[in-house]
């Protein structure tokens, strides 16, 4: 039985996940460096996990063992676009607090989730511009309990969302590193 | 000689069906069958994952008022099987459910528009009923029924039955309609028989279509339309006619009864506030604000109370919204002048009006309350933009 490369295994995981039928769109293993077509930015994704650009909007998803397990995401959208589960809404010129307080109550008024706890809540830096870095824990509706780096920026009329979500038992620590190095190569294509 | 067979063979099934109609639960005698059995040792594990998950608000001295109300309307023989128990869930949406077991859930959302102790005793009552009269069993056994005649035709057609799993089924059933609402016939029977055990327990009749008319107003005005308590089968306008009639009819020559209002008002209080919360987060700023008045109206020297009628404002921004802000942190912590997060709203305030040095005193104050705020980076950058 020939033994399995270490370039044959995002190979097989795309397999994988289509033959499982897990998704309905291509997942396309990751190259490293990648540019939105639509959302202006550009990334440096991590060697050997899989992508998959979600929907019309245009979502970012890449994992690296499952959706499940450990996601990194990165949504775009315009401020004052109704948010799922709060009626609150971005708006441009908000400081990065009043932002990641909008998006923490998103979070905290989703209806499937439960025990939200903010771990951490700070300015930094996306892109050059001022974002906020947010962490928090939440359980599932099937008790799975994720934890979550959540970092937000508004550029003019978009906020850019960058997210790790991981199983916070052994998942969440091991891939904390190449989340943050992927957000420090974030960059909005507005400022090249 | 096919058509027999079949014929034959689905009369066995339907004759091996159970029966989905069992007498309600009314003594102490009552003896639960073996599938009821399974389905309430399997709510109680889903219960004790519920209960842990961080769903419920904890109020031991709530938990223990509530209970008493429900405890009040059922006979000691009935309480010798199902025992009975009342918790709050944290949600701002208007809800109650019952596990089949008598587990008895109500939203937060739902017992903060309660006026009193009647129309607590109302909504508990009806709940109460979907446990007596054994809705969870009925209806799992009325899917099981249906999935038994399926079962046939597969068989008779040549497919494949797939049968098992259906025991794992059971608490999840019985769970999920107790929360998304059960048969339209059973709703009304817990509408009707509900009605019943609270004027049996005293309390006045009249109240049950008060928090009815309340809820609707409240629905219309929020233009919701997805299933609640008061609004799932029959639909609510349906729903409070019947109650119409009820008064009417039955129970035209009852007239008055217990409300009980201070003592619900007084122990409900505080999760009336943590409902304002929750409402706050959802961007829900008239229902907030209304529900920390409430708040306010029960207990007036409630300061977070006052803080959140301050966040409220705050965020809401509109004309004059500021300086009235202002003036409910400023109540906040002169009612309590350790709590911090009122100095951080002030602060907030202030450094939106540009006034960076009187923000930095509000801010320090409110890190030095609580120096461990997970938000302590961005005050440490506002107090730095004060140069002095």
């Amino acid at each position: 039985m020939p033994a399995v490369t270490r370039a044959t295994i995002p190979l097989l995981l795309a397999t994988l996940f289509v033959a499982t039928g897990c998704v309905t769109a291509p997942w396309v293993p990751t190259d490293g460096a990648y540019t939105s077509p639509v959302d202006r930015y550009a990334i440096d994704l991590p060697q050997g996990w899989m992508r998959w650009t979600q929907g019309e909007d245009g979502r970012l998803v890449v994992t690296r063992d499952g959706v499940l397990l450990q996601v990194i995401m990165i949504e775009r959208f315009r401020v004052g676009e109704p948010l799922k589960h709060t009626k609150k809404q971005l708006a441009r010129g908000m400081m990065p607090q009043e932002a990641a307080e909008v998006v923490l109550d998103n979070f905290s008024s989703n209806k499937d989730i439960s025990g939200l706890e903010v771990k951490d809540n700070r300015p930094t830096t996306i892109s050059g511009k001022p974002g906020f870095w947010t962490v928090f824990t939440y359980k599932t509706k099937d008790e799975l309990k994720l934890k979550v780096v959540y970092c937000g920026v508004l550029d003019g009329e978009w906020f850019y969302g960058i997210r790790y979500s991981a199983a916070q038992r052994h998942y969440f620590d091991k891939d904390l590193k190449t989340f943050e190095t992927v957000l420090r190569s974030f960059k909005l294509k507005t400022n090249a | 000689m096919k058509r027999p067979f079949v014929t034959g063979l689905l009369g066995l099934v339907l004759v091996a069906c159970a029966t989905s109609s069992l007498p309600p639960i009314r003594d102490a005698n009552v003896r639960l069958e073996e599938d009821e059995q399974r389905m309430w040792a399997r709510v109680e594990q889903e219960q004790k994952k519920f209960d842990a998950s961080g769903a419920l608000y904890r109020d031991a001295e709530l938990d223990a008022y509530l209970t008493g109300v429900a405890r009040k309307l059922q006979p000691p023989a009935v309480l010798q099987v199902i025992p009975f128990r009342v918790a709050v869930v944290k949600n701002p949406w208007l809800n109650a459910f019952a596990m089949p077991n008598g587990a008895l859930y109500i939203h937060s959302g739902l017992l903060a528009r309660l006026d009193n102790e009647a129309q607590l005793a109302a909504v508990l009552g009806h709940e109460m009923v979907h446990v007596t009269h054994r809705h969870g069993i009925r209806d799992f056994r009325s899917a099981q029924n249906k999935t038994a005649f399926l079962a046939t035709m597969n068989v008779t057609l040549g497919g494949v039955p797939v049968l098992g799993g259906i025991a794992d089924l059971v608490g999840a059933f019985g769970t999920t309609a107790a929360i998304t609402g059960y048969a339209r016939d059973q709703e009304r029977e817990a509408d009707s028989e509900g009605l019943d055990l609270m004027v049996r327990a005293g309390y006045d009749p009249a109240e049950t279509l008060k928090a009815f008319e309340e809820m609707k107003k409240e629905l219309d005005e929020q233009k919701i339309k997805e299933p609640f308590f008061y609004s799932s089968h029959p639909r609510l306008q349906e729903r409070i006619e019947s109650f119409e009639s009820s008064m009417r009819t039955t129970y035209r020559d009852r007239q008055g009864g217990a409300r009980n209002a201070d003592v619900f008002l007084k122990k409900t209080q505080r999760a009336v506030v943590e409902n304002a919360q929750l409402d706050l987060k959802a961007g829900r700023f008239r229902t907030a604000q209304w529900g920390a008045e409430k708040a306010i109206a029960i207990r007036p020297n409630d300061p977070k109370a006052y803080y959140i009628l301050g966040e409220v404002l705050r965020q809401k921004a509109g004309d004059g919204d500021m300086q009235k802000a202002g003036q409910h942190y400023q109540k906040a912590i002169a009612l309590d002048p350790a709590y911090p997060d009122p100095y951080k709203g002030v602060g907030l305030i202030q450094l939106k009006r540009g006034e960076a040095c009187q923000a930095k005193k509000s801010l320090q104050s409110y890190l030095a309350l609580a120096p461990t705020a997970s938000d302590r980076a961005y005050i440490d950058g506002y107090i730095r933009q004060c140069p002095r």
